[in-house]
């Protein structure tokens, strides 16, 4: 079941901005084919040198998502109107020589639980199609338009974020482009079909237990969470308050950093930050880096072996443990159960039976958690954050996998994890949790396997250091470890 | 270990506590994600964390 608002107008716009596009020359039109399943750094060199014109550009990335996306589904609206109108005025700024900002012309696209003026804010459901549009656009959408950005759509997700696979009962799966039969992750999962597809080469998303992150793996891209805090959450629909936070999606480490110097520096007065632009040293000599044992090991050998991969590259075989991170996870479960459920008290007692029924029993059941068990989590959370940091001293950055095991496929209730079965979707964030409980910057870099699906790999570092795991994803991605290519359409039995 | 409770009558009044009236064809799958819920409960607290920690959440990075 796939409802993508508005289709035939925005084919009706696409119809007279190709005929538009015929006025481009050829050549253009060819090299902002090619510019778009390349990364930001690329489209802002050719953007800036005038070899490709932004509204070229945007007309690529239209065209991408009309042609690609009715199998993946990542969009649940295209702004055609304001992505043409953007890049236009771009383009006029530039031809009147004035200086444009770091991301002008390159084009975005955000999770549909940020509010975008004039859209609005599903995040995942049914019962939002009620709200009003929203009037303004969230910060961080404020902040990459002011840094001359083209916003392509919004992007689809689970339910109010409530969930790591994308498979929403009212919009429809995200399908993940290396096997459209396959989970995209979640909740972000519009954002990572997005990028993995060549649609567009930025996304927007957000991560309360790991809803970047997964994504990130299980469609073989980068992502970014970074410190709880660092990105402003104005305008962003709430999930869990203690435990959300915003993040990057994108093809290459240095777009990453690009990206998210420029959102943090909107985001905060005072920067906390030691990532100032989109170039990275690649120089990680002096970093201590080690593995991350016992409760992180319990993933499938494919998860493992991504983790081994990315440590022999880094030339380490020491391992440290978290300790109690099964407990951490236990507890970000009862915080987000609790949360959660007191964010959506009121629809649970009026709109009951328009949630999704995959998230509507679990809200019901954290509404009726005792205040001893929201307490004593956040009491252990304060511990466990004490104890990791001590784990810092010795340690720069610890590497753990992202997800236990490669995308799944959609529907799929169970899977087997390191010989054990266990239900799908409670336990894909099982690697993530413990890491977003504390707040902690995280990186996933993708292992891309052999004939097989990609599968992450989180370089984790201490709080306001997304500077340290930029710059090791940076040296992965030098050496040819790590990398995200586009990838191209596959037909599945879906 | 916390009993999370499965029958529909206790399900239902804690239900109420919030306001909240369930459907019957939630129940299989409240009572097993309650129950779940009640495990991790076990989990944490089960741990034992010294008494002087402040009980009163409070989180900075």
């Amino acid at each position: 079941m796939t409802s993508i608002p508005a289709v035939s107008a925005q084919q009706q716009m696409l119809a007279e901005t190709s005929a538009a596009k015929a006025g481009l020359p050829q050549r253009e039109a060819s090299l902002a084919e090619k510019l778009l399943t390349g990364t930001v750094t690329g489209m802002v060199s050719a953007l800036s040198e005038g070899r490709v014109s932004a509204t070229a550009l945007t007309q690529a990335a239209l065209q991408r998502i009309d042609d690609h996306d009715g199998l993946y589904n990542s969009f649940t609206e295209v702004t055609t109107v304001r992505a043409l109108a953007e890049a236009a005025d771009i383009d006029r700024r530039r031809a009147g020589g004035e200086t444009l900002p770091p991301l002008a012309g390159v084009p975005y696209a955000v999770k549909n639980l940020f509010d975008v003026a004039g859209l609005v804010t599903l995040a995942g459901s049914r019962i939002n199609r009620d709200l009003p549009p929203a009037s303004e656009d969230a910060l961080l959408v404020r902040a990459m338009q002011a840094q001359g950005a083209v916003l392509l759509g919004a992007l689809n997700m689970d339910e109010y974020a409530y969930g790591f696979t994308t498979e929403n009962s009212h919009y429809g799966p995200a399908r993940n482009p290396h096997d459209p039969s396959r989970s995209a992750g979640g909740s972000s999962g519009g954002c990572g079909t997005a990028v993995a597809a060549g649609m567009v080469p930025l996304t927007l998303g957000s991560d309360t237990n790991g809803s970047v992150r997964v994504p990130s793996s299980m469609c073989g891209i980068f992502g970014l969470k970074p410190t709880y805090g660092a990105l402003s959450l104005q305008g962003m629909f709430p999930f869990v308050h203690s435990l959300d936070h915003a993040g990057i999606f994108a093809r290459s480490s240095h777009d990453l950093a690009l990206s998210y110097a420029l959102l943090h520096r909107a985001s905060h007065d005072q920067t906390r930050s030691r990532v100032d632009s989109g170039t990275l040293s690649t120089d990680i000599s002096r970093l201590r880096i080690a593995m991350a044992g016992g409760h992180f090991t319990q993933g499938n050998p494919e998860a493992n072996a991504a983790v081994q991969r990315i440590a022999t590259a880094l030339g380490t075989q020491q391992m440290v443990e978290l300790p109690q991170a099964a407990r951490a996870r236990s507890a970000a479960y009862l915080i987000t159960a609790s949360e959660g459920a007191q964010q959506h008290l009121q629809r649970l007692r009026t709109r009951a039976a328009d949630f999704d029924p995959m998230t509507r029993p679990r809200l019901l059941a954290g509404s009726m958690m005792p205040a001893a068990w929201y307490i004593g989590a956040q009491r252990f959370r304060r511990w466990f954050q004490s104890e990791v940091a001590k784990l810092f001293q010795d340690v720069d950055i610890i590497l753990a996998p992202s997800t236990p095991c490669s995308a799944q496929k959609i529907g799929q209730d169970s899977m087997t994890i390191n010989g054990v079965e266990m239900p799908t979707r409670p336990n894909i964030g099982m690697f993530t949790q413990p890491i977003s409980f504390i707040g902690l910057p995280v990186v996933s870099v993708p292992v891309q396997q052999a004939g097989g699906m990609p599968i992450g790999v989180q370089i984790i570092a201490p709080p306001w250091r997304e500077d340290m795991a930029l710059r090791v994803a940076a040296y992965l991605e030098s050496s040819a470890v790590v990398a995200a290519p586009v990838v191209t359409r596959v037909e599945a039995a879906c | 270990m916390p009993l999370t409770p499965t029958d529909h009558d206790t399900l239902h009044a804690l239900a109420a506590l919030n306001d909240i009236t369930l459907a019957d064809a939630d129940m299989p799958l409240l009572a097993l994600h309650f129950g779940l819920l009640g495990q991790h409960a076990a989990n944490v607290l089960s741990f034992p964390l010294h008494e002087e920690l402040d009980a009163a959440p409070e989180f900075r990075p």
